[in-house]
C-alpha cells in the first residue's frame, strides 16, 4: 500500500483517464441493443454520448479543465493544412494500392442510393460520414491521444490507432474491409492531432480520407 | 333306395294308425282296412301276424308303443297362452317414467285384439287385486290428463260393449265361447262351468246297481241276443232327451259293480246276466247280478242343464256400481276412471275410454315408477287349442304375467257329441278366484306380480367383458432409460346396460415368467407407486396404459425374466340402485420382451463400389431423451425411442446394442427375413448378424416392425427384440427460441388423465409484443432430415439469413429477426421456411443397386412451413409476474426514450465511479500546482 498509493497519486490523472477510456469502450461494445430501434440510430446515439458527451463532462466536471485539453482548439492554419495534406495523400495512395491489390470493393458496403444520386452521395458523405468522423475524432484523437497519451510521444499515435482497430473489430463481427478506411483514417488523423493538438484538423483529415476512400471505391466499381 | 325307405315309412305309419285305431274300432274293420279277411282268427294269431309284419319291416314294436303312449297323452302337452314382460329402463329411478311391454304367446288373435288387464301394486297399496287393476287401468285411461280441466258435456259415446265377446275383440260372431284354464301340473284344460250335478242320474232300481255299458267279447253284433261273455266297458251317456246311450256295439245295462266286470248271459228270455264262472246252484240261489232295464224298466236318465258359454267371464276392473265392457260408459264411470266426459278418447291412443279400461290392445303400460312398485298382467284371448265342442270354437284363455293360477273347484260333465260321450273337466273358478290367484304369494313373494327391478341388468347374467392389449409383442426397458413400449389394455363390455360413466373398472397387473402365470406377482401397487400406472380403479377406466419401464423395484424376482408375461385383469362393475351390482371379469396375458439389449437405429451412409454400392452405419437416431418434456415436440422426440419416425426412401441401419451372450441372430422386417451380406455392407457386424439395413419403402402413415430373434447362449431361450419405425411425411416445426419475447398462441386447453389442465398451443400462430424480435428455431421431422436439407428463410417475402441457436446445449437452426421501427400492435409478420431435401447421390445409388428403388423415386423433395406472428398489446396485471410486468411497461415506452435512459444511466454511472474512486486518492503537489 505504501508503494501503490504514491504511484497512484503520481499517475492519478492518467489512471483516471485510462479507466474511463477502457470503461467507456467496454460499455459501448457490450451495451445491449434495443431491438425496436434502428441500428444506425443506436450507433449514433451511443457514440454521441460515450464518445463526445462523456469526455466533455469528464473534463469539465472531474478534471475541471477547459475543453482545449480535448483538442477543441485551432492551430496555425498553414501548419494545419499542410499536416492534413501530408497525411491524406499518402493514406489515399495506400488505400488505392489496397484496392488494386485485394478484392476490397466487392465486400465494401455503400448504400445503393449514393451510386445513383449525387445529392444523396453528398449528403451521405458530408453529414453521415462527417458526423461519424467527428465522434471518433473527439474520443480517440482528442480524449485518448491528446489528453491521455500525448506525453508518451509518437507511439501514442500508433497505440490509439491500434485501440481504435480493436474497438472496430470488437464492436463488429471481426475485421472486414469496411473497417480499413477507418483504421487508415485513425492513423492519419492521429498524426495530425499529435502535431497540431487540434481536433478540427484531425477531423478534417479523417473526413477527407473517408470521403476519398468512398470516391475511389465508386470510381473503381 | 330312397323309394324303398319311403315305402317302408309310409307302411309303418299306416300300420301304426291301424293299431291305434284298434282300440275303438271292430277288428274286422281293421281287417277290411288291411284288405285282408281274417274271419274268426284269434287275437293271438293276429298279434303273431302283426309281430311278423313289423319284423319283416324292421320296425321295432316298442318304438311304435312309445309313439302310442305319447299320442295318448298328447292332449296334456298342448301349449296354453302365456306372456312375458320387459321393462324399459331396466333400472328405473323413483319418479322416472317406466314402460312395461307385454309379449303374449300362443294366442290365435293378433296382439292388438287381446284384452290386457294390468295390475299395479304400489308399495303401500291394499292387498286387493281389484284395487291394483283399478290403479293401473286408471293410469291408462286417464293418461296424465288433468281432470280439473274436464268439462261436463253430452254423451261422448265412449262405451265399448264386450258382454258377449270373449277371447279378444275379433270374436264378435261366436255363438258360444268356452273359457278354459289349464292345470299346469297335470296339463288338463278345465272348462269354466258348473262343477256339480253334471253327472247323469240313471234309473237302475234298487239293489246297488249302476248303469254301465257292456260289450260282448268277440261278438259280431251289437245286440245282446244270445248267450255269450260280456264285459263292462264304460259309463253310459245321458242324452239331452233323457235317453241312455252307449257307444256303438255296446249296450247300457244295470250291473252290480261288486260282482266283477265280466258276465255271462244265460237267460235269453229275461236277458238276465250273471257273473262269469258262477256255478248253476249258486246261480239259482242268488238274485240277478244284472238285468236288462231296457227290457224290464225301459231305463231312463236325467241330467242337469248342459254347461256352456254362459260360464265364460271377463276379469276387467269395474267402477263402483258399474260393469266394464257393457257398452255404457257413464258419467260416474268417467269420473271413477278419470277420463274426459267430453272426449271419447282421453288417452289419445285411438281407442274409446271404456275400451282402454277393458285394455283392448294395450300391450304397453307406462307409469311413473315408485320404489316398491309391482306389476302384473292378465291377457284375455283365444288360444290355439281347439275345444271338443261340435262347433268352431277354440279355448278362450288367460295368460298370466307370473306363475299362473292353480285350478280349483274342479268337476266334470259328460255330453254326447256326434254320438260319442265326451267328458269335459270343469272348474268353478270365478272372478274372485282369479283375484286371489293374483294376490297369491309364495315365500312372501307375489307369484304373479313382477318387480321391474328384478328383470333389470342387475339380476341378469354377469357382465361379458373382453380385454385386449396392444402392441402384440411389447418390449420392457429395465435399464431405467424409459425407452420401453407403452402397453395399452382396453376392456370392453358386450352386454352393458349402463353408460360408460356408470361402470367402474378395476385393473390388476401380474407378472410371471411363464404363460401359465405360475407364481405370478401382483405388481399393481408397485406400478402405481412408481408412477407407471396412475390409477387402477375408477369409473369409465376402461383403458390403461403402462409404460413398460419396469425394473427390479416393480418386477421383483421376474426383473430378468425374458420373456416376461404380464396378465392384465379387469373387473367391471355396474352399480344399480338398491339392487346391488353386476360384475364381470376378464384378462389378457401379454408376452413382453424383457431383454436389456436394444436395437439401435442409425442413419446410413453409402459408397459406390466396383460391384454396386455398400452402405455403412452413420450417426445414431431416435435416441434422444428429453427428461422433462414441456412441448409436444419434446414428447414426440421421446416417442421416437419407441417408434422411430423415418421418411420414405431413406436407408436405416439397425444394430444390436450388445451381442454378448446371444447367438443365431434372425432379423425380420414385417415378418420377412432381413439378411445382411457383403453385397449390402462390408461391415463385419453385418456378416455377424448383429447389423442390418432396411430401405424405407412404405407410404407415410404405415409402420415398419423390425424383429430380432436370437438364442440366449446360457439358457437356450429365444430372446426377441423389436423396434418400430413410423413412416412420416417430412415436415418442419417452427418453435420459439425465446419464449419471453415470442410465444405460441393459446388456442384452448385440455385436461390430462391426472386432471391437470394444460394450454393447447398453436403451431402456426405466434404472438409477441411490438418491438420484440422474432426468434424461431426449426425442428425437422424426422430430425435427421435437416442434414440433407438446403433452407431458405423468408420474412414478409424478404429472404433472411439463418441463425444458429444453442438451447440447452443443443444446436438448432433458426432465425433472429429484428422487427423494423414502428412495429405496432396488430402488425402481422409472416415467416416461412422452405427446405429442399436431397439424398446424396451415393445413397440414391445404393437404394437403386441394393433395394431396386428407381432413382426417380429418390429425387429431392421440397417441404415448407410458415407461421404468422401477431403483435399483441402488452397485458399488465398483478398476477402476470414481475418480468411480464416490466415487459409490459417497457412496451409502452418509446424505444428511443428507453434506449437513451439506459445509455445516460450507464454513462453517468461510469463517470461517477471514476470521479468518486479517484477523489479518494490524494493528488501530488505538482499535480495540484499544475491544475491551479
Amino acid at each position: 500500500m505504501n508503494f501503490f498509493l504514491p504511484l497512484l497519486s503520481k499517475w492519478k490523472r492518467s489512471f483516471q483517464i485510462a479507466i474511463l477510456v477502457f470503461g467507456t469502450l467496454a460499455v459501448y461494445v457490450l451495451f445491449p441493443a434495443e431491438s425496436r430501434l434502428d441500428v444506425t440510430v443506436q450507433s449514433i446515439l451511443l457514440s454521441t454520448v460515450f464518445f463526445v458527451v462523456l469526455p466533455i463532462l469528464f473534463v469539465k466536471l472531474i478534471l475541471h479543465e477547459p475543453l482545449s485539453v480535448l483538442g477543441f482548439q485551432g492551430s496555425k492554419h498553414r501548419f494545419g493544412i499542410i499536416a492534413v495534406l501530408a497525411v491524406v495523400i499518402p493514406i489515399i495512395l495506400v488505400w488505392y494500392v489496397l484496392l488494386r491489390t485485394y478484392p476490397v470493393s466487392e465486400s465494401y458496403y455503400l448504400p445503393a442510393i449514393i451510386h445513383d444520386s449525387f445529392p444523396f452521395f453528398l449528403l451521405y458523405e458530408i453529414i453521415l460520414i462527417g458526423a461519424l468522423a467527428f465522434l471518433y475524432e473527439v474520443f480517440f484523437r482528442g480524449f485518448v491521444l491528446i489528453l491521455w497519451l500525448r506525453k508518451a510521444g509518437i507511439w501514442a499515435v500508433f497505440f490509439q490507432s491500434a485501440l481504435f482497430a480493436l474497438f472496430l473489430i470488437a464492436s463488429g463481427v471481426g475485421f472486414s474491409w469496411q473497417d480499413a478506411p477507418l483504421i487508415l483514417a485513425s492513423l492519419g488523423s492521429g498524426f495530425v492531432a499529435f502535431y497540431t493538438r487540434s481536433v478540427p484538423y484531425s477531423w478534417l483529415s479523417a473526413w477527407l480520407i473517408l470521403f476519398l476512400s468512398d470516391v475511389l471505391i465508386l470510381i473503381i466499381r | 333306395m330312397k323309394k324303398n325307405s319311403f315305402m317302408k315309412r309310409a307302411f309303418s305309419v299306416l300300420l301304426v294308425a291301424v293299431i291305434l285305431l284298434g282300440q275303438s274300432i271292430p277288428v274286422w274293420d281293421a281287417h277290411a282296412l288291411l284288405g285282408i279277411s281274417l274271419g274268426g282268427i284269434s287275437s293271438g294269431i293276429q298279434g303273431t301276424m302283426i309281430d311278423n309284419t313289423l319284423s319283416a319291416l324292421n320296425i321295432d314294436k316298442s318304438s311304435i308303443q312309445n309313439f302310442g303312449h305319447s299320442f295318448n297323452v298328447s292332449d296334456t302337452k298342448k301349449y296354453a297362452p302365456g306372456t312375458t314382460l320387459s321393462f324399459s329402463p331396466t333400472d328405473p329411478k323413483e319418479g322416472q317414467k317406466i314402460t312395461a311391454k307385454a309379449f303374449p304367446l300362443y294366442f290365435s288373435n293378433s296382439n292388438d285384439k287381446l284384452f290386457y288387464t294390468w295390475f299395479l301394486k304400489r308399495k303401500d297399496a291394499s292387498d286387493s287385486a281389484e284395487d291394483w287393476k283399478t290403479e293401473a287401468m286408471k293410469i291408462i285411461a286417464n293418461d296424465g290428463a288433468d281432470t280439473a280441466l274436464f268439462l261436463p258435456g253430452p254423451d261422448d259415446d265412449d262405451g265399448y260393449d264386450v258382454r258377449n265377446v270373449f277371447g279378444g275383440s275379433d270374436k264378435t260372431n261366436i255363438d258360444k265361447s268356452w273359457c278354459y284354464v289349464k292345470d299346469v301340473s297335470t296339463g288338463v284344460f278345465y272348462e269354466l262351468g258348473p262343477t256339480s250335478s253334471l253327472s247323469a242320474s240313471f234309473a237302475c232300481g234298487t239293489g246297488g246297481y249302476a248303469a254301465k255299458c257292456i260289450k260282448e267279447v268277440m261278438s259280431t253284433g251289437g245286440e245282446i241276443a244270445s248267450t255269450g261273455t260280456y264285459k263292462v266297458n264304460g259309463d253310459p251317456i245321458c242324452g239331452d232327451s233323457g235317453s241312455v246311450t252307449c257307444p256303438d256295439l255296446e249296450s247300457p245295462r244295470c250291473v252290480n259293480p261288486a260282482a266283477g266286470n265280466t258276465f255271462q248271459l244265460t237267460d235269453t228270455v229275461q236277458r238276465r246276466i250273471y257273473p262269469d264262472a258262477i256255478d248253476p246252484i249258486t246261480l239259482l240261489a242268488t238274485p240277478n247280478y244284472a238285468y236288462d232295464p231296457v227290457v224290464e224298466n225301459n231305463m231312463t236318465c236325467s241330467a242337469s242343464a248342459s254347461p256352456g258359454g254362459d260360464s265364460c267371464i271377463h276379469l276387467f276392473p269395474n267402477a263402483t256400481g258399474a260393469t266394464t265392457g257393457d257398452g255404457r260408459f257413464t258419467a260416474d264411470e268417467e269420473r271413477f276412471w278419470g277420463t274426459n266426459p267430453a272426449d271419447a278418447d282421453t288417452a289419445d291412443n285411438g281407442s274409446k275410454d271404456e275400451a282402454n279400461v277393458v285394455g283392448l290392445g294395450l300391450d304397453t303400460f307406462t307409469w311413473t315408477y315408485q320404489t316398491g312398485d309391482l306389476l302384473g298382467l292378465i291377457v284375455e284371448g283365444t288360444s290355439m287349442v281347439n275345444t271338443q265342442h261340435p262347433d268352431s270354437s277354440m279355448m278362450v284363455m288367460w295368460a298370466f304375467s307370473g306363475d299362473g293360477c292353480d285350478v280349483v273347484n274342479k268337476g266334470s260333465y259328460n255330453t254326447t257329441i256326434k254320438g260319442y260321450s265326451v267328458n269335459f273337466p270343469t272348474t268353478g273358478m270365478g272372478r274372485n278366484d282369479f283375484n286371489r290367484c293374483m294376490e297369491g304369494t309364495k315365500n312372501g313373494i307375489y307369484t304373479n306380480l313382477i318387480d321391474p327391478l328384478d328383470t333389470g341388468q342387475a339380476n341378469s347374467k354377469k357382465i361379458e367383458l373382453d380385454v385386449s392389449a396392444t402392441p402384440d409383442n411389447p418390449t420392457n426397458d429395465r435399464s431405467g432409460e424409459k425407452a420401453g413400449d407403452t402397453l395399452t389394455a382396453v376392456a370392453s363390455i358386450t352386454n352393458s346396460g349402463k353408460t360408460d360413466a356408470e361402470v367402474t373398472y378395476e385393473w390388476k397387473v401380474e407378472a410371471s415368467n411363464s404363460i401359465g402365470m405360475s407364481g405370478a406377482r401382483n405388481i399393481t401397487a408397485d406400478l402405481k407407486s412408481k408412477g407407471l400406472l396412475p390409477i387402477n380403479k375408477g369409473i369409465d377406466l376402461k383403458t390403461i396404459s403402462i409404460p413398460l419401464n419396469m425394473g427390479a423395484d416393480v418386477l421383483g424376482g421376474f426383473s430378468t425374466a425374458d420373456p416376461l408375461y404380464l396378465r392384465l385383469t379387469s373387473t367391471a362393475t355396474e352399480n344399480f340402485n338398491s339392487r346391488g351390482s353386476r360384475t364381470g371379469k376378464s384378462d389378457v396375458v401379454v408376452k413382453v420382451s424383457n431383454s436389456d439389449k436394444k436395437i439401435l437405429a442409425y442413419t446410413a451412409n453409402a459408397a459406390d463400389t466396383d460391384t454396386g454400392s455398400n452402405v455403412f452405419l452413420g450417426s445414431q437416431i431416435c435416441s434422444t431423451y428429453v427428461a422433462d418434456p414441456k412441448t409436444a415436440q419434446d414428447a414426440m422426440t421421446n416417442l421416437d425411442r419407441i417408434s422411430c419416425r423415418v421418411m420414405k426412401n431413406e436407408i436405416i441401419g439397425l444394430k444390436l446394442s450388445s451381442d454378448s451372450g446371444l447367438s443365431d441372430f434372425s432379423w425380420k422386417v414385417d415378418g420377412k427375413n432381413l439378411p445382411c451380406n457383403s453385397l449390402v455392407s462390408s461391415d463385419s457386424a453385418c456378416a455377424g448378424g448383429t447389423e442390418v439395413f432396411i430401405a424405407v419403402t412404405g407410404e407415410p402413415g404405415t409402420t415398419i416392425k423390425v424383429k430380432l430373434d436370437a438364442v440366449d447362449i446360457k439358457t437356450g431361450n429365444v430372446v426377441t427384440l423389436t423396434r418400430m419405425f413410423n413412416i412420416v411425411t417430412p415436415d418442419i416445426v417452427l418453435e420459439t427460441a425465446d419464449s419471453s419475447s415470442l410465444w405460441p398462441r393459446v388456442v384452448g386447453q385440455y385436461v390430462d388423465l391426472n386432471g391437470t389442465t394444460h394450454d393447447d398451443l398453436s403451431e402456426n400462430y405466434f404472438e409477441k409484443y411490438p418491438g420484440n424480435p422474432i426468434d424461431l428455431r426449426a425442428r425437422f421431422v424426422p430430425t435427421f432430415a435437416e442434414r440433407i436439407s438446403t433452407r431458405q428463410w423468408v420474412v414478409n417475402d424478404v429472404p433472411q439469413s439463418e441463425t444458429m441457436w444453442n438451447i440447452n446445449g443443443t444446436d438448432y437452426i433458426g432465425i433472429d429477426y429484428i422487427t423494423p421501427e414502428g412495429d405496432a400492435v396488430g402488425d402481422v409478420t409472416n415467416i416461412a421456411l422452405s427446405a429442399t431435401l436431397t439424398q446424396p447421390v451415393e445413397k440414391r445409388s445404393a437404394l437403386r443397386n441394393i433395394w431396386g428403388i428407381n432413382s426417380l423415386q429418390t429425387a429431392e423433395i421440397t417441404i415448407g412451413k410458415s407461421v404468422q406472428v401477431t403483435n399483441v398489446r402488452p397485458l399488465v396485471s398483478a398476477d402476470s409476474g414481475t418480468k411480464k410486468f416490466y415487459a409490459a411497461l417497457s412496451g409502452y415506452v418509446p424505444p428511443v426514450v428507453s434506449f437513451a435512459f439506459r445509455m445516460f444511466l450507464s454513462g453517468g454511472l461510469l463517470l461517477f465511479t471514476v470521479g468518486f474512486l479517484f477523489s479518494l486518492i490524494p493528488e501530488t503537489a505538482s499535480e495540484s500546482v499544475r491544475r491551479e
